[in-house]
């Protein structure tokens, strides 16, 4: 605050230490509190031991509202979780635990018991949980929004009902790399938490069928956003399912899913008209069919990855850059692995006015030639190539050369 | 731009480890500009093979991830590995293939395995495919003993059987960095059942694990001459993970003598061969067993010495091993030579026949006293000198009149009269040098 460094008498010292503390005196708790506020736990920790009314202020609850111990990880015991819970009482909105791998369900159920207030809470990677937890939260849990249960594998069917119980308002749900679970739990799960807006059930590799999804579609029509990366037992049912029930989709991410093929993309076009992001890699069945079903239902698309879609040609991308997506919505493009795309779908996509990263990556068929042209209509964009030019980087002169369009040099 | 087109080439990278889980071999692949929109990893036949335009763009990039790795946050606490396991995974695994003797990069690959996100075994796989490009890569090779240290600890703290400890020998001061390392020795009783001849023991170790560290000695030492670290290191095997096993010991010993019959000058060889030669004296003498078992493999070492210098003339690094095998014939016999108590009348007349090999004696006479010394049962006197104090009287006469100086100096003499090789005569006669050197030495101590 008042810290130079000149050299004062003693008198001088202590006129100034008394200075300090005035300060601190006059300035209002409220401002006190509020500059806390912005603390992380740690620093607030350490003000809480610099004085008395400083304590007090510190561990005041409201800043204690939300509590991030992602760089503890480890370190974080049970014990920790428990005090925490007792000092921030109804406080506490926001809890990250991520990482912290010795965290049990004991002390999240002191938690839970504790924080009745709780809104968001990650415990992505707490090894050690398992459906108690999830009871707990159930139980005492009811205004929980948003859920981060990724990789805490011992998780069953039965926390979900539990969570399906409880947690009526619940809208973001992570179960990644949950493999125990099976549609009985994505069932109930549909069934209790209608307000799901996000769903991430990546690396649920063997037991996320299409009968899940049925029941996801069937419950949670409010679903903007689903994961189900990696669940190679997906087919087409699931996409018609999605079509069926949730109009709201705007971000699907199917990588992985490789059983997929152009019917079910035409029923989930059809009617998902508000798709923005879909990632389709490795969907390995899908062809230029596929692109003109998107180009002509969903003009929101901004970021389509179809890497490893090796049937995707050139008659694809002119579909898709046609489409009512192309001139202004389009993001990103990733094409990387498809052998098939050659120079001509460059042009096609010199419309896109919007897109700002295309990836090409191992498409053998491209050229220096094809690409140069791209980027003279489109200068602000990125090409991702092996051979691509590198950026140099920038030199010390502030750049001496400048180039115009057609006199591009690569 | 680069870091994008960089992290793309890693994780081309650990897309072809996973599809591709038996690679054994790595190369670059000499192309300096990249032609072609296509990746510069190539994997065919389990070898993988980098493109050298890209090696440029990744090590950067991944050395500056492995050192970020180490450095403090903004709060200045150390970053934890388990964070980005995966992303430092990828990082250390292209570092380590361009530049094998990153010891950061190394020790982070240890934190992993100590929070388990990478398998020991994994790992291992890892260094040897490090070495094929790397061979006299010192640190890779600290790093597999670490490993292996890991691995000797679950499985002895799973197990019951007490194993033999590891004796104190050559390898220890050589083996640096070691020190520096954690994974605490588990200090085992000393065995005194060790497994004879007959009875055959189980082996105290994973044989499998045995064979493999093995064979990535004997690669190593292959594609690089007189590798010095690669044999140190299958000392350092033979010593911790077999526990000088005399089965191992001897096959050893066998499949060495095939490996020095065709490098004739790999010095390292060589000296592991010594090693050998010492853990098995050491077994051998726990086992009272030195003149039934060990002087016959001395005996046959120093027909294949023979063999080999006669037959390739030249070479240095024979001559040194002769006289290493000299040694240990002459520390043997000694064994039962030296009688235990102090009987003024023997020593004198020991130093008497010193003395007379001091000067000048005709090489019959010389035979004579030699042979009479052992052979001559009836001159009792001498005789009683030699069994005074000593249970094992009996020197078999066969082994002290094979190789004795006199036969040595005889050998040498034989070489630089038939060699044509200016060379080879220098080396026999500083052999003969050295010879002479150890007669002086006798004398003076005894005087």
């Amino acid at each position: 605050m008042m810290m130079n460094g000149s050299v004062r008498s003693r008198s001088e010292v202590s006129e100034y230490m008394e200075e300090e503390s005035l300060i601190c005196k006059r300035l209002p708790k409220e401002l006190i509190l509020r500059i806390f506020s912005h603390l992380d736990v740690v620093s607030l920790c350490r003000c809480g031991q610099v004085s008395k009314a400083w304590n007090i202020l510190a561990l005041d609850g409201s800043n204690w509202q939300r509590v991030d111990l992602f760089d503890f990880q480890v370190d974080i015991e049970s014990s920790v979780v428990e005090h925490l819970s007792r000092r921030c009482g109804g406080f506490l909105r926001q809890l990250s635990l991520r990482g912290c791998q010795s965290v049990q369900d004991r002390a999240l159920e002191i938690f839970a018991q504790n924080c009745r207030n709780i809104e968001s809470l990650c415990l992505a990677g707490c090894k050690k949980i398992t459906n108690g937890t999830c009871n707990s939260l159930g139980k005492f849990s009811h205004k929980l929004l948003w859920l981060d249960l990724g990789s805490c594998s011992l998780i069953t069917d039965n926390a979900l009902k539990a969570l399906s119980d409880g947690c009526p308002l619940l809208e973001y749900l992570s179960i990644a790399w949950c493999d125990q679970i099976t549609e009985n739990g994505i069932e109930a799960l549909a069934r209790g938490c209608n307000k799901l807006q996000v769903l991430i059930a990546k690396g649920c590799i063997l037991n996320i069928t299409d009968d899940g999804i049925r029941h996801i579609s069937s419950g949670c029509h409010l679903l903007e956003s689903l994961c189900v990366s990696g669940c190679t037992h997906l087919t087409d049912g699931t996409l018609v399912a999605l079509g069926a029930g949730c109009y709201q989709l705007r971000t699907l991410e199917l990588a992985g899913c490789s059983q997929f093929t152009d019917n079910g993309f035409m029923v989930l076009a059809r009617n998902c008209h508000h798709l923005e992001r879909m990632d389709l890699e490795e969907c390995v069945l899908i062809t230029d069919a596929t692109l003109g079903h998107l180009a002509a239902h969903c003009p929101w698309l901004s970021k389509l990855s179809l890497s490893h879609c090796e049937l995707i040609t050139d008659e694809g991308i002119r579909q898709l850059g046609t489409g009512a997506c192309a001139p202004e919505h389009l993001e990103v493009l990733e094409l990387d692995n498809c052998p098939l795309i050659t120079d001509a779908s460059l042009e096609h996509l010199m419309g896109c006015q919007s897109l700002e990263r295309i990836e090409l990556y191992d498409c053998q068929l491209i050229t220096r030639a094809g690409i140069r042209r791209l980027r003279a209509q489109l200068p602000n964009i990125k090409v991702h190539a092996y051979f691509a030019p590198v950026t140099p980087p920038p030199s010390v002169g502030g750049g001496r050369q400048r180039y115009c369009r057609c006199c591009v040099i690569l | 731009m680069a870091h994008e087109l960089a992290h793309r080439i890693l994780s081309d990278l650990s897309t072809a480890f996973q599809r591709h889980p038996n690679i054994d071999e790595v190369g670059f692949i000499c192309c300096p500009t990249c032609q072609h929109n296509r990746s510069p990893v190539v994997v065919e036949n389990n070898k993988l093979g980098i493109e050298t335009w890209c090696l440029e763009l990744i090590f950067p990039y991944a050395h500056d991830k492995v050192l970020r790795a180490r450095g403090r946050d903004d709060r200045g606490r150390k970053i934890k590995v388990s964070r980005s396991a995966r992303s430092l995974l990828e990082a250390t695994r292209a570092v380590l293939l361009v530049q094998a003797d990153c010891l950061t990069a190394w020790n982070i690959r240890k934190e992993l395995v100590e929070a388990e996100d990478l398998k020991c075994t994994q790992d291992l796989k890892f260094a040897a495919l490090v070495l094929t490009k790397h061979p006299k890569s010192s640190e890779t090779f600290a790093h597999r003993r670490w490993l292996l240290k890991q691995i000797i600890q679950k499985t002895t703290s799973t197990s019951v059987q007490p194993s033999p400890i590891a004796q104190a020998s050559h390898t220890n001061g050589l083996v640096a960095g070691d020190q520096a390392s954690s994974g605490a020795a588990v200090e085992q009783p000393l065995n005194t059942q060790h497994g004879t001849k007959a009875g055959g023991t189980k082996l105290p170790c994973d044989e499998k694990l045995l064979e493999t560290e093995l064979t990535v000695c004997q690669s190593s030492a292959e594609r690089y001459p007189s590798n010095y670290y690669a044999w140190t290191h299958r000392a350092w095997v033979v010593e911790n993970v077999a526990r000088c096993h005399y089965k191992i010991l001897m096959k050893e010993l066998c499949d060495n003598r095939h490996w020095i019959s065709r490098h004739i000058s790999d010095h390292s060889g060589l000296q592991y061969r010594q090693f050998l030669l010492t853990q098995l004296a050491t077994h051998f003498r726990l086992e009272d067993a030195l003149q039934d078992e060990f002087l016959p493999v001395l005996t046959a070492e120093f027909e294949l010495l023979t063999d080999l210098i006669t037959a390739f003339p030249g070479h240095e690094a024979l001559w040194y091993h002769r006289r290493y095998v000299f040694q240990q014939w002459e520390s043997v016999l000694s064994m039962f030579k030296c009688p235990k108590s102090d009987n003024s009348a023997s020593s004198k007349n020991h130093t008497h026949l010193q003395q007379q090999h001091c000067s000048e004696v005709p090489v019959e006479l010389y035979t004579h006293s030699a042979s009479s010394f052992s052979r001559d049962r009836d001159d009792s006197k001498l005789h009683a000198a030699v069994v005074q104090g000593n249970k094992k009287a009996k020197v078999d006469s066969t082994y002290t009149e094979h190789h004795t100086i006199q036969t040595e100096l005889e050998f040498c003499r034989n070489i630089m009269a038939t060699s044509q090789d200016g060379w080879q005569v220098r080396l026999a006669g500083s052999y003969q040098h050295w010879l002479q050197q150890r007669i002086l030495g006798q004398d003076n101590k005894l005087l």
